[in-house]
């Protein structure tokens, strides 16, 4: 045989040519082309994976270019799907199908997007992503590499995969039953994250499926181990199986299309600039417009008589609000905006309360914040 | 103190609330006592979710502490 870019792979013992085999059969769907999925995609695609489905509804950014290895500064502003399979097509033109979705999954076509691959790699970055394709997989019975990072830290498993008995591994809600609000656990836009640590997650996610496809060596199916890039501790924990069928797990593919995942993870309701402006032009003695921002980001900007509280306060100055039937919330980008809105909620179920999209940078926010 | 040392290990945001990724306390019975100590002595942890491994096994619903047991913090990470 003719040395190819396999050779090496092959000359593996206990890899061989079967596992090479296996590996140009499989067909993988990748959930998320950013910090996880690029390095992941980087290296099933080199492995020999003979489909490649990529699902991103996101565009390029320059604050995503330390992570996210399969895109340079000519990418920025393109789709990033898109944009990673001209990467990989280019670097393997040989035996690599990519299939290529430049939207977000969403409950509608998720089933249908995951159904004709044999394994899914999750490299999202929210809890309703992560949440609606774990029971996705649940339902469809596939095996699914879970990967998630917190500033310098990151945990990785394979979850659901068959044990050879017929039976099913651990799935997502067997570690975490219920979601937690979304606001509760802010993701990379806001905290930071060191770049070589989604790399090494993504990687190993990516040696999950490829071991479990090729039959190669152990996986981490009921066992999830976590990575800290600050003191290169490497822990891992057994996750027995639960035994339970979790009641959140949509019963049939119709429920799960039904099923709304950002509301279950928590999403805090918005509105944008152009509805709150009009509910303050008719104000009434019970709406109240809250300004989060700190004195250092623009303190002269003061959209007429908002309170200003900083988030650390929010659920602690709850005479403030007392009065308030309505809520508008904002800040200067519309996270901490997102996370008060939620802080709130919690302690006023009854009031209505929003936050505003995008904060004082979105370019529909009133004129007084435009030198900002 | 008697003998029953456990180490805690925190992750993520759990150990930032308690500002340290491993704590020793010891006189706990069970993970219900635990977490009520851990609640009363770092309020903030009321803001974060997460699951509980003792002795390098994921548990689920109060579980007994025995002897130098291990007990882990995990909260789920979404970044990516």
């Amino acid at each position: 045989m003719t040395a190819d870019r396999f050779d090496r792979q092959r000359a593996l013992p206990g890899f061989g040519a079967e596992g090479q085999f296996r590996l140009a059969a499989a067909k993988i769907l990748v959930v998320g082309a950013g910090g996880l999925g690029c390095p992941a995609l980087r290296y099933l695609a080199a492995a020999g994976v003979g489909r490649l489905g990529i699902v991103d509804g996101d565009v390029v950014a320059p604050s995503n270019l330390h992570r996210q290895v399969l895109f340079g500064v000519p990418d920025i502003g393109f789709s990033k799907a898109e944009r990673a399979a001209t990467a990989l097509q280019r670097d393997y033109p040989d035996g690599l199908h990519i299939d290529v979705y430049p939207h977000y999954l969403t409950s509608e076509q998720a089933l249908d997007t995951i159904r004709p691959y044999d394994a899914v790699l999750d490299g999202s970055d929210n809890f309703a992503t992560r949440y609606m394709v774990n029971d996705a997989c649940v339902l469809l019975n596939k095996p699914l590499a879970l990967g998630a990072v917190y500033q310098h830290e990151g945990h990785v498993t394979l979850l659901n995969a068959p044990d050879g008995r017929g039976e099913r591994g651990v799935n997502y809600r067997d570690l975490y039953p219920k979601p937690p609000g979304q606001g509760t656990i802010p993701n990379c836009h806001e905290t930071g994250v060191l770049g070589i640590l989604p790399g090494v997650i993504g990687t190993l996610q990516a040696a999950e499926l490829i071991k479990l496809l090729s039959g190669y060596g152990e996986t981490l199916s009921g066992k999830l181990l976590y990575y800290n890039a600050l003191n290169n501790r490497f822990w891992t924990l057994a996750l027995p199986a639960a035994g339970v069928k979790h009641r959140d797990i949509p019963v049939s593919e119709e429920a799960f299309r039904k099923t709304d995942y950002a509301m279950q993870c928590g999403a805090s309701p918005q509105i944008t600039w152009k509805e709150a402006m009009e509910i303050l032009s008719n104000r009434q003695a019970t709406t109240c417009a809250v300004d989060l921002r700190e004195m250092h980001e623009y303190p002269d900007d003061v959209l007429m008589d908002s309170l200003r509280i900083s988030l650390e306060d929010i659920d602690r100055d709850t005479h403030r609000f007392k009065d308030a039937e309505v809520v508008l919330i904002f800040c200067q980008n519309g996270y901490r905006s997102q996370v008060a809105t939620i802080l709130l909620g919690r302690v006023f179920p009854g009031k209505s309360i929003y936050s505003i999209e995008g904060g004082t940078g979105h370019p529909d926010a009133p004129t007084q914040f435009s030198q900002s | 103190m008697d003998g029953q040392q456990i180490t805690i290990l925190a992750f993520g945001k759990v150990a930032e609330k308690l500002g340290s990724e491993q704590l020793k306390a010891s006189g706990f019975e069970d993970t219900d006592s635990l977490l009520r100590w851990l609640h009363d002595r770092y309020p903030a942890l009321k803001e974060v979710d997460f699951s509980l491994a003792v002795d390098r096994k994921l548990v689920a619903g109060n579980t007994g502490l025995g002897m130098m047991c291990e007990v882990a913090l995990l909260p789920p990470f979404s970044g990516g």
